[in-house]
């Protein structure tokens, strides 16, 4: 044999000798002799008392006790136990003698004998711990969004599809400078692959993919419907039609407490139809007076349950300037009915008021049984990952009885999935920092309990450790996604951009003209210059003018909020501004009144850069008085007097005199 | 066959006697040209000099380019055209695992690792010596193995090149190691490929390519070029050629579209499919350049001396004649000079300043940076040095005197929300001054924008103590434990917290604890002026709240808020402080009197500076005689009154004068 050979056969040989001696090594097994401690073994994750899905991944722990070696043994009534023996503390059951051992101890309490040899060379053995093996399983995959702590910058971010029977993790998207900074809301037709829809944005712009029987396009949700992107989306049972918000979106920052804040200005939803591309946005689920989102079908698909919130504020639909009652926006629960052979919804049915249950509910999920929803619950808003009150809470349908789950903890505990079996729920939570969100499963009994949640298990022990990515939007799978990450990378950067379009009137033009106008001139001629162009803001001032003279306030208000989002620097947006406050002002209705709304438009109305005509000033005055500040209100209106005195206004000035009787009593202004 | 025709071309196969080349005549007469150098009598003299070199190298980059300038230069704080930094180099198996899943990973792990020791300074400029020594050696070997005469000699150009980069502070150690990497890939292949037949040289080239792409990535297609070269040239087999090529050709796309191992978009694109990306960089790419000329035109020389042996004996006789002690001498001298040139040379003076002051910033050396900022040019000021000059005023005491020594702007204390994560110094300053939720932003921003670096995740480990969050803090003092350097200090720290859980913390989080405010307000809606008054209404004794108020307002131009607020500033002076007050705030002081009457405040007796008032009344002359002439009026207060408060309120500038 020549020298090359040698050479080349010796490292062979080596590493086949380093082989058998591993494989030959004899098998770690439990100590004969140990000292008993009467207390459980500090372990992390701690899986003791948690009901375990029977095909989920091994449950791998380190044990946090001072020692040089470790041996851990799993038993359960039947099978062989499972030993596994460490020096560091990592306890890591081998995956396919775990899932030998689950399968077959179903339905039955499992336990964890931990025997630690301290420095002393002696064996310790702590109490065991223990969990419960269902008999039903959990959907084997689950999609969720891994993404650091930031804040604004996002370089990379990405949607991950990971066996929960296994540790495998497959990414589907993994957007960066090139292909987006953001991958969002991702959603799949009654937890199966095959439809599902994907939203990024990014510096090949915004959008949504949308994956249909294995092939991917992109689709463009813009619409005069709304300006902004879709968001939160949910699919129809058939996969033909998918509910989806707008939401127009605004991230700020708290100087004390949690850091974050994210506040939708305005939010409707829209029916996607995937086979004609076109959004219908029928008033009952986009409503201007009402900020809709989390759309979610019911599992038999005729319900479309939804939170709504009293859209409270006016202002530029492009600037962002936070509104002072951003604290006090809360969602009730609500639902339509929903025909999906006509596609159309019927009137929304409040389920839960947010009065009621004193705080803001958002992601409603119904169970698959139909029985039950899933809600979060928390002070405020709608975005409740920010927010450490939020938990988790379920509505009995039947009865409309609510209550938390059983596993929530004093952090945020968040958005949700319930497995298509209905027996688990994979959930984000911050239980574990308060910073860093991670996915927990919870067993749902027959009941409707829940028991104390698991946290996905990690290949590495040590994983949560040091992990400073944030698993988020967990959404189970009965199957992977098999469509590779280049499909969805290049379906950014070079599919084919389909364009969205509104099936039937504006909302907001439904909202004005319920019914096409018929005999009046006037009301046809805007009815047809608002169906040809919903975004002509003045079109909708001179409405909102005409319904004002009309005394169709109701319609009035919707005509001048919308003038006044598509304003700009119109020279009618001030007039538009005083009229609209002067309503929400004096309007004898309490549902249409808004004392505080009304003041920020009239102070927003006297905003010009000469003298404040005395009208605005007037109604400035009105303002004042109807949030009960008479003191600002006879100031204002004392104002007002001189300026209509100097512009001649003697009308006007009769007015104001008259209105300052008002305000010298304290009595706030109606007008009819 | 054709790969038989050339067994023996290098001097390995010379030193057996079976080099038979088809014209012996022609590649004998080069091969005799190197053995005459061999023969020369410098056996000794070669290695003595690369000995020289290399102590040289390693001189001059621990006396001159101080690697350990860059370790502290990730991010924002090198200013000019060229990134400096090192990669994040973290401990543990993800971190390890993300490396090892794409192609050049391996090597980008090692050279990472090897980085961090650029914190040490003597550990830095030793490892960037050794690989300039690696890859010369390597480049030595490359050029021995093909035949090139003086290969010794012209291996250097490589290492003088990345001297030429380390003088530009791109140290590219991932690029040094990869080259080097594939230099000893291409010469194994050379020489097994001479011993071997085509059998084996065929199968054998495809798999050191694919090797080479998976430890090296991009830069595999040098190794893979060189091959390709040799067999096409040289041997004359265009099949294992034509493998070759098609490997380095098609591996790229494999690993990036089919198997999908490159991560993101970004990386497929510029990385993986585009080597001449990869090294983006000039200097990188000039060696790259310069090792593919040298092995092409060998190539090409034995190419000729096949095709026309008359012109290449023409060739090597005239070089013979030219062969001899005097040039050998003379090129001595030229690489000698050319090293000395180099280092000397093309050193950016301007960016090692740069560097420098942000070491003297990251490392608190505070009086240095201020010393080491005279006659820095204006137009180089960064906001991050401007944070960082006025933290160093603030730390030093001279925040109310030299404040305007530099060219100042209204934003330099600090900035908040998400363009904080660009001024490196920021997140620190909002978190003594006690903003803690406005540090805990701009540092998940930086994070996000530059990785999980040391100084950032040590921020957001105070950070989330101050808030009360010590499980928070604990993941990122785990992932800092993670950190070579800074390793140990987490762990301590981690003992610290699992020790006193009740009381966790330095002095730095409980002083950022006493001053955070616990009243809650939009961040968004605020003013600097608002977040700092916020914190002085719930920590009135919080001195560098107070100090950085003043400094805002004499920044902001606004000497009447001073004023009304400078009683606060009194009442934090000690007794043993002196009495006199900063100069510029006793200017600014002054400045808030002149007005109309009933707006100006009622200062006290001791604030009152007679000397000020004076210098207040000539700028309001000077401005009052020069008009509209902003540049004479700049130039005439910036030579009567330099730095002060009277120059930058008139004219908006500071600094040193035109």
């Amino acid at each position: 044999m020549s020298k090359r050979w040698t050479y080349l056969l010796a490292p062979v040989g080596l590493l086949l000798v380093a082989a058998t001696a591993v494989l030959l090594r004899p098998g770690a097994d439990v100590p004969g002799q140990f000292v008993a401690i009467a207390r459980r073994a500090a372990v992390e994750p701690d899986y003791h008392e948690c009901v375990i899905p029977p095909n989920i991944a091994p449950l791998r722990f380190v044990v946090h006790e001072p020692g040089s070696r470790y041996i851990a043994r799993l038993c359960g009534s039947a099978g062989k136990p499972l030993v596994t023996a460490s020096a560091d503390g990592a306890v890591c059951w081998p995956v396919a003698q775990w899932h030998d051992l689950l399968q077959a101890n179903r339905g039955t309490t499992m336990h964890v004998e931990l025997y630690v040899r301290d420095q002393g060379g002696d064996w310790q053995r702590f109490d065991d711990f223990r969990f419960h093996v269902a008999q039903e399983e959990i959907d084997r995959y689950v999609v969720y969004r891994r993404i650091r702590p930031a804040h604004n910058y996002f370089t990379q971010m990405g949607a991950y599809q990971r066996d929960l029977s296994t540790f495998t993790e497959t990414p589907l998207l993994v957007t960066d400078a090139h292909t987006g900074r953001c991958a969002n809301c991702h959603t799949f037709a009654a937890r199966q692959p095959e439809r599902m829809v994907l939203h990024y944005r990014g510096q090949q712009g915004n959008g949504m993919l949308l994956l249909r029987d294995g092939k991917i396009s992109r689709v463009d949700t813009r619409t005069a419907l709304f300006p902004g992107w879709g968001g939160y989306s949910s699919w129809h049972p058939d996969g033909q039609v998918l509910a989806m918000s707008f939401n127009r979106l605004a991230l700020f920052h708290h100087e004390a407490g949690e850091s974050r804040e994210v506040f939708d200005y305005d939010s409707d939803l829209g029916l996607y139809d995937i086979d004609t591309g076109q959004i219908k946005a029928p008033l009952e689920i986009a409503d201007p007076n009402w900020l809709e989102t989390f759309p979610s079908f019911s599992a038999d698909g005729k319900h479309l349950y939804f939170v709504r919130a009293a859209k409270r504020w006016t202002g530029d639909i492009r600037g962002k300037v936070i509104p002072p009652v951003w604290k006090e926006v809360q969602y009730d629960l609500v639902r339509v009915c929903y025909d999906s052979q006509k596609n159309e919804v019927g009137p929304p049915e409040t389920l839960l008021a947010a009065a009621q249950v004193g705080g803001s509910i958002s992601h409603p999920r119904p169970s698959p049984d139909g029985r039950v929803l899933s809600f979060c619950l928390h002070r405020w808003g709608s975005f409740p990952p920010f927010q450490p009150d939020c938990d988790l809470y379920l509505l009995d349908l039947a009865t409309r009885r609510y209550w938390p789950l059983e596993c929530n903890s004093p952090q945020t505990d968040s958005y949700h999935c319930w497995s298509s079996n209905g027996r688990w729920i994979i959930f984000a939570s911050k239980r574990d920092n308060g910073l860093i969100t991670r996915l927990y499963i919870t067993y749902i009994d027959q009941q409707y309990r829940s028991h104390k949640a698991l946290v996905l298990p990690q290949e590495d022990p040590r994983y949560y450790q040091y992990c400073l990515r944030l698993f988020n939007a967990p959404e189970l799978l009965v199957r992977p996604v098999a469509v590779p990450q280049r499909a969805f990378s290049g379906g950014i950067v070079h599919g084919h951009k389909q364009q969205a379009k509104l099936a039937g009137p504006h909302p907001v033009v439904q909202a004005l003209f319920p019914q096409p106008p018929t005999n009046d001139c006037t009301l046809q001629t805007l009815y047809q210059q608002l169906l040809a162009d919903p975004e002509a803001g003045e079109v909708f001032y001179r409405a909102g003018q005409e319904f004002h003279q009309r005394g169709q306030h109701q319609q009035a208000v919707i005509a001048y909020r919308r003038a006044i989002e598509l304003g700009g620097d119109q020279p009618w947006r001030l007039e538009a501004l005083e009229r609209l406050a002067r309503i929400l002002a004096t309007h004898p209705s309490d549902q249409l009144r808004d004392g505080r709304q009304a003041l920020l438009l009239a102070q927003m109305a006297c905003q010009t850069p000469g003298r404040v005509p005395a009208s605005h000033l007037s109604t400035l005055a009105a303002a004042y008085a109807e949030c009960r500040q008479f003191a600002n209100a006879v100031k204002t209106a004392r104002r007002a007097e001189r300026e209509a005195l100097a512009a001649g206004q003697m009308d006007l000035l009769r007015r104001i005199r008259q209105q300052l009787e008002h305000y010298l009593a304290e009595q706030p202004l109606r007008e009819p | 066959m054709p790969g038989e025709q050339v067994r023996g071309v290098g001097p390995a196969a010379r030193g057996r006697g079976d080099c038979a080349p088809q014209s012996p005549q022609t590649l004998r007469a080069p091969l005799a040209f190197t053995a005459k150098i061999a023969r020369f009598g410098f056996s000794l003299a070669r290695p003595m000099l690369l000995l020289s070199l290399a102590a040289g190298l390693y001189w001059h980059l621990s006396a001159s380019v101080r690697p350990e300038l860059v370790y502290h230069a990730d991010g924002p704080a090198a200013s000019g055209p060229a990134a400096v930094g090192i990669p994040v180099f973290l401990r543990g198996g993800d971190f390890r695992a993300a490396f090892f899943r794409r192609p050049g990973g391996p090597m980008e792990y090692c050279a990472a690792a090897l980085a961090q020791f650029c914190y040490y300074p003597w550990a830095g400029s030793a490892i960037l010596t050794a690989c300039a020594v690696l890859l010369y050696a390597n480049t030595a070997l490359l050029l021995r193995v093909v035949g090139l005469s003086g290969g010794w000699l012209w291996a250097l150009v490589p290492a003088l090149l990345l001297l030429w980069n380390y003088n530009r502070y791109v140290l590219g150690i991932d690029v040094s190691l990869a080259i080097a990497l594939n230099l000893l890939l291409g010469s194994a292949y050379l020489i097994l490929a001479k011993t071997s037949s085509s059998a084996i040289a065929a199968p054998l080239l495809p798999a050191l390519i694919v090797l080479a792409y998976l430890l090296t990535g991009p830069s595999a297609m040098l190794m893979a070029g060189v091959c390709v070269l040799w067999e096409l040239l040289v041997r004359r087999n265009y099949l294992i050629a034509a493998t070759g090529l098609a490997t380095a050709i098609a591996l790229p796309a494999i690993c990036a579209w089919w198997l999908q191992l490159v991560p993101t978009w970004d990386y497929r694109q510029q990385k993986a499919i585009c080597p001449w990306l990869a090294a983006p960089d000039a200097g990188q790419l000039a060696i790259y350049v310069a090792l593919m000329t040298m092995v092409l035109l060998r190539c090409s020389a034995v190419a000729v001396a096949r095709w026309r042996p008359s012109v290449m004996q023409h060739v090597s006789s005239a070089v013979d004649r030219l062969v001899g002690w005097l040039c050998k001498a003379v090129a001595l001298c030229a690489v000698l000079a050319a090293s000395v040139a180099i280092a000397l040379g093309t050193l950016d003076r301007q960016l090692r300043w740069t560097l420098q002051l942000n070491y003297l910033a990251r490392t608190e050396q505070w009086t240095e940076l201020l010393d080491c900022l005279e006659g820095y040019p204006a137009d180089l000021y960064t906001a991050s040095l401007l944070c960082d000059v006025c933290r160093a005023l603030y730390e030093t005491g001279r925040l109310g005197s030299d404040l305007f020594r530099c060219p100042q702007q209204p934003t330099a204390l600090f900035q908040r929300s998400q363009e904080g994560a660009f001024v490196r110094g920021s997140g620190e300053v909002l978190f003594l001054l006690g903003c803690v939720n406005e540090a805990e932003h701009v540092a998940h921003e930086s994070l996000e924008v530059h990785g999980e670096r040391p100084d950032i995740l040590r921020l957001l480990a105070r950070v989330h103590l101050a808030k009360g969050n010590p499980a928070a803090a604990r993941v990122f003092l785990n992932v800092l434990r993670n950190d070579l350097i800074h390793g140990d200090w987490a762990a301590w720290y981690l003992q610290q917290l699992a020790d006193n859980p009740a009381d966790a913390g330095d002095s730095l989080v409980q002083a950022a604890r006493a001053n955070m405010s616990q009243a809650d307000r939009l961040a968004e809606q605020a003013t600097d002026e608002d977040v700092l008054l916020g914190l002085l209404e719930h920590n009135p004794a919080n001195r560098m709240a107070v100090e950085y108020l003043l400094a805002y307002y004499l920044l902001t131009r606004q000497p009447a808020k001073l004023a009304q607020h400078f009683e606060r500033f009194k009442s934090l002076r000690s007794a043993e402080e002196p009495h006199r007050f900063p100069p510029l705030l006793a200017e600014a002081l002054a400045w808030s009197t002149v007005g109309p009457l009933r707006s100006r405040p009622q200062l006290p007796m001791d604030a009152v500076d007679p000397q000020a008032f004076r210098q207040v009344t000539e700028a309001m002359q000077l401005a009052r005689q020069y008009g509209n002439n902003h540049e004479a009026l700049d130039a005439e207060l910036a030579q009567r009154f330099p730095y002060s408060f009277s120059r930058y309120l008139i004219t908006g500038r500071s600094g040193a004068g035109q």
